[in-house]
């Protein structure tokens, strides 16, 4: 494996990060921002899944197959999401029953 | 004590060869899982979209506490997860095992936790084909938000217990001397599983926790 | 047996054994139940999908003899929803699926790519596994009275209304698509790290590049199909209404996420066909294939652009019109890089040195077949026409020709170029090439047919059908029986050949590729030394300067 190129501190400061953006993510919620709410907390929830994977999982150190790997995972649940969602949201945009 | 070096399996060439094997496989696992999940995630997603009020007011029936905590508990697991590689990969093997034992703990405690949780949505009579009522106007909206929190949060449970398995058989290795500084592959490709799991738990924690407007 | 036309060198009665096969190097049913050499395994998968493909088989028989007449007089019709629906969950998910990828697969990548093995051997004999699981499971639904969803499990009928074994099935499938995932992902992390010194990327056969592809849908769709049953079954067992309408659920979005999954199957299904195509098309014209690099991009194109398309399969079921251009937009556009590759199979025949053994039989087959099943998906692709031919036997002939004039005739093509190397013994040629023959004949006389009555209008799924239509249905049932003598044959020579056919030499079709460097059958670990490579794949050209040079 490589080196510890991650030191024991920057993992405490990683995890420092990860619950502060935890309880801005629960102050926020408390808060009725209509959809924005959902959307900041997706945010949020995204920063934390990066400092989860860059940091904790040091991805970034691995070989471009493996970014590769971890791209397409995404790039794929987003397929899946994006097409579905193309049926739902443009529903009954004609007037026509069923279409 | 066994010796890391007879690790070498018969198909590699060499320990490099078999470590970036082993790392590619756990990252390709962790995309078919992405996959797994995001079905379930884009089926909450629709229903969302057509029943925001109901699952608003799923929302409102979760554990806010309970489940803060446990995200809490869960990204400590993670530190104690990272910091137990970081051991091992400067061969202080004793350190490794305490850390590991301390992140399969920490991940019991996140099962009790949620057990209690499981055991409160039930006596709360909200659990989806085992005992259900909601005296709501979105009673089969709510219903729906229970049964993506129980699938969800139990296949996360599940995921979890299997890594809890995995990290205790690791520390086990450990403390009869299988790794050292150069050779703690095993304890690195579960660290990713653990991570990832960890992940997954992120996103559940935001969608079903905190939306509600309290 | 050499004669004149054959170029197959057949070595003297008696060999001299140097290095035990993988065959004999260890005995006892436990070597082989508990082997992690991906050789047996492939052995393995073979006899399991082949039993598979008998069961699945005789549902379809049983169903062309009901369809000998208008009136629905051979058995009920819950009885036909059973039988369509296990012969489409077997030769799907129990066939198909599997086939090429886990039996040549499982063979020839390690052998192809010069490695002793896959990188995870345990994981592999694993699938093997948990696919039998999954199988017996699914067929102890068949055996307990059937499931009649259709092998589609539509909601809410499968999850609400169907009184049959659906939750048997329905998990089942869920394991059986691990098994898939598994495969998938040993063939993705063997391709990318376990290549030999000199094997680059655009050095490696058509076969593997086309597993490869194969494997990367294989492991981003499947885990879909899996969520997807698991909430099938829970919905079934738990009563919650997931797909229920009268619970607030859409079963459309079930059909969302079984055709995310389902329609690149059928991609996993054709792609190793066609890698198995460039090798017979390559070693058959001894030519190197032409437009290599084109080839690889197409099997990319064609695994990438399958995940765009699913909602084809929905045209009619109430999805927007406006999803449904996008989706019938991406159907044609995936049509463009299997195009390209039967212009260049095409191409690589043209001045090509031509020999018609048994595996170039299927090859061609395959090729005039694959064809017209293709050009009949461009038919469906149109909304328009989908409107008309949707859920009638147009699109079962349509997939058929892909399926069974595609992919089933490829695996027998390659099952037969490779038998030498599997088996170390020839099989009968002159039978096999009747074989050949015959289920040519048989497969267009079942499925033809079925083109113009769906065009008429005969609805799929129907045991009972106006008595116009019946001249149609005999042909029909009539090839069905030719196409099923036909399979019948290989299933008998190719076991007798393992102890009686000749010996075939390391190499019987002279063919470039490193799984031909080693012996038929080959040792344990492929290699005694590990090749090092220094050629392009299909190197005939160099093979004849070497040959010429002496």
């Amino acid at each position: 494996m490589k080196e510890p190129d991650i030191s024991i501190k920057q993992y405490v400061l990683a995890y420092v990060a990860l619950l502060v953006l935890m309880l801005i993510n629960v102050g926020i919620a408390f808060m009725n921002l209509g959809w924005v709410n959902m959307f900041i907390a997706l945010v949020i929830g995204v920063m934390q899944v990066a400092i989860l994977v860059f940091v904790l999982m040091q991805a970034y150190l691995e070989k471009t197959v493996i970014h590769i790997v971890m791209g397409a995972a995404v790039l794929w649940f987003l397929i899946l999401v994006t097409l579905t969602f193309a049926d739902y949201i443009t529903r009954n945009w004609l007037p026509i029953a069923g279409k | 004590m066994a010796s890391p070096a007879r690790a070498l399996r018969e198909q590699f060439r060499d320990p490099q060869q078999q470590r970036d094997t082993a790392t590619m496989g756990m990252f390709t696992f962790m995309a078919t899982e992405v996959m797994f999940f995001g079905g379930l995630f884009v089926a909450f997603a629709v229903y969302r979209m057509y029943y925001t009020a109901g699952f608003m007011e799923g929302s409102r029936e979760m554990e806010l506490l309970i489940g803060s905590i446990n995200t809490a508990v869960l990204f400590t697991s993670c530190l104690t997860m990272s910091l137990a590689i970081h051991a091992i990969s400067i061969g202080k093997q004793a350190r490794c095992y305490w850390l590991l034992i301390l992140t399969a703990v920490i991940g019991l405690l996140f099962l009790a936790l949620k057990f209690l949780e499981y055991f409160l949505h039930y006596a709360d009579h909200k659990v989806p084909g085992i005992w259900f009522d909601s005296s709501s106007p979105h009673a089969h909206a709510v219903q729906l938000f229970f049964f993506f929190y129980f699938a969800l949060t139990g296949l996360h449970a599940i995921h979890l217990s299997i890594g809890i398995g995995l990290v205790t058989v690791l520390a086990f290795r450990t403390a009869i001397g299988r790794f050292n500084a150069e050779y703690h592959t095993p304890v690195a490709i579960v660290g990713l599983y653990w991570h990832f799991v960890d992940i997954i738990w992120t996103f559940l924690y935001v969608i079903f926790y905190l939306p509600g407007f309290r | 047996m050499a004669t004149k036309e054959e170029p197959i060198q057949t070595v003297a009665r008696v060999r001299v054994v140097e290095t035990p096969s993988y065959l004999t190097a260890e005995r006892g049913i436990l070597s082989w139940v508990l082997t992690t050499d991906h050789k047996r395994i492939c052995m393995l998968y073979m006899f399991s999908i082949t039993c598979f493909f008998v069961i699945g088989g005789i549902a379809a028989l049983i169903m062309r003899l009901e369809l000998l007449t208008p009136a629905g007089d051979l058995v009920q019709p819950e009885t036909y929803n059973k039988l369509f629906t296990a012969h489409g969950i077997i030769m799907v998910w129990f066939f198909l699926i599997p086939s090429i990828p886990t039996t040549l697969g499982n063979f020839l990548i390690p052998q192809m790519i010069g490695a002793k093995d896959v990188a995870f051997p345990k994981i592999n004999l694993g699938s093997w596994y948990v696919f039998m699981i999954g199988g017996l499971l699914a067929l102890y639904a068949m055996a307990r009275g059937g499931v009649d969803t259709g092998w589609t499990f539509y909601t809410p009928f499968s999850t609400t209304y169907s009184t049959t074994y659906v939750e048997a099935a329905a998990i089942g499938v869920f394991i059986v698509g691990f098994s898939s995932i598994m495969t998938g992902l040993n063939f993705i992390v063997t391709i990318h790290k376990m290549r030999a010194p000199g094997m680059r990327w655009f050095r490696l056969p058509l076969f593997v590049w086309a597993n490869y592809a194969t494997s990367v849908v294989m492991v981003l769709a499947t885990p879909v199909l899996a969520i997807t049953m698991l909430m099938v079954a829970v919905e079934r067992v738990f009563g919650v209404g997931i797909f229920d309408p009268k619970l607030g659920g859409d079963p459309i979005l079930f059909q969302h996420l079984f055709w995310f999954y389902s329609h690149p199957a059928v991609y996993i299904m054709i792609l190793p066909s066609m890698g198995v195509i460039s090798e017979l098309i390559a070693a058959f014209s001894r030519r190197r294939v032409f437009g290599y690099s084109f080839m690889v991009y197409s099997l990319a194109g064609i695994a990438v652009v399958s995940f765009l398309v699913w909602g084809h399969h929905m045209f009619t079921a109430g999805i927007s019109v406006y999803s449904a251009l996008v989706f019938s937009l991406f159907s044609y556009l995936v049509a463009v890089p299997s195009a390209i590759k039967v212009f260049n199979w095409t191409a690589t025949l043209y001045k090509g040195s031509i020999s018609l053994q048994t595996p170039m039989l299927y090859a061609l087959g395959f090729i005039g077949l694959f064809m017209i099943g293709g050009m009949t998906g461009l038919f469906v692709a149109a909304l328009g026409l989908d409107v008309h031919l949707t859920d009638t036997y147009f699109v079962i002939a349509h997939f058929h020709y892909i399926m069974v004039g595609g992919a089933v005739m490829a695996y027998m093509g390659g099952l037969h170029y490779w038998w030498p190397k599997l088996s170390g013994r020839m099989y009968p040629e002159r039978l096999a090439k009747v074989s050949a023959l015959t289920i040519f004949f048989g497969f267009n006389l079942t499925f033809f047919p079925q083109f113009v009555l769906g065009w008429l209008g005969m609805p799929r799924r129907y045991p009972v059908y106006p008595p116009d239509w019946q001249f149609l249905n005999i042909l029909s049932t009539a090839g069905a029986t030719v196409l099923g003598l036909g399979y019948l044959l290989p299933l008998l020579y190719l076991p007798w050949s393992w102890k009686h056919g000749p010996f075939a030499g390391n190499n019987p079709w002279r063919s470039t590729g490193l799984e031909w460097k080693n012996a038929s059958p080959p040792p344990k670990y492929n290699f005694e030394v590990t090749p090092i490579v220094t050629h392009k794949a299909y190197d005939y050209e160099g093979m004849k300067e070497e040959l010429r040079l002496g």
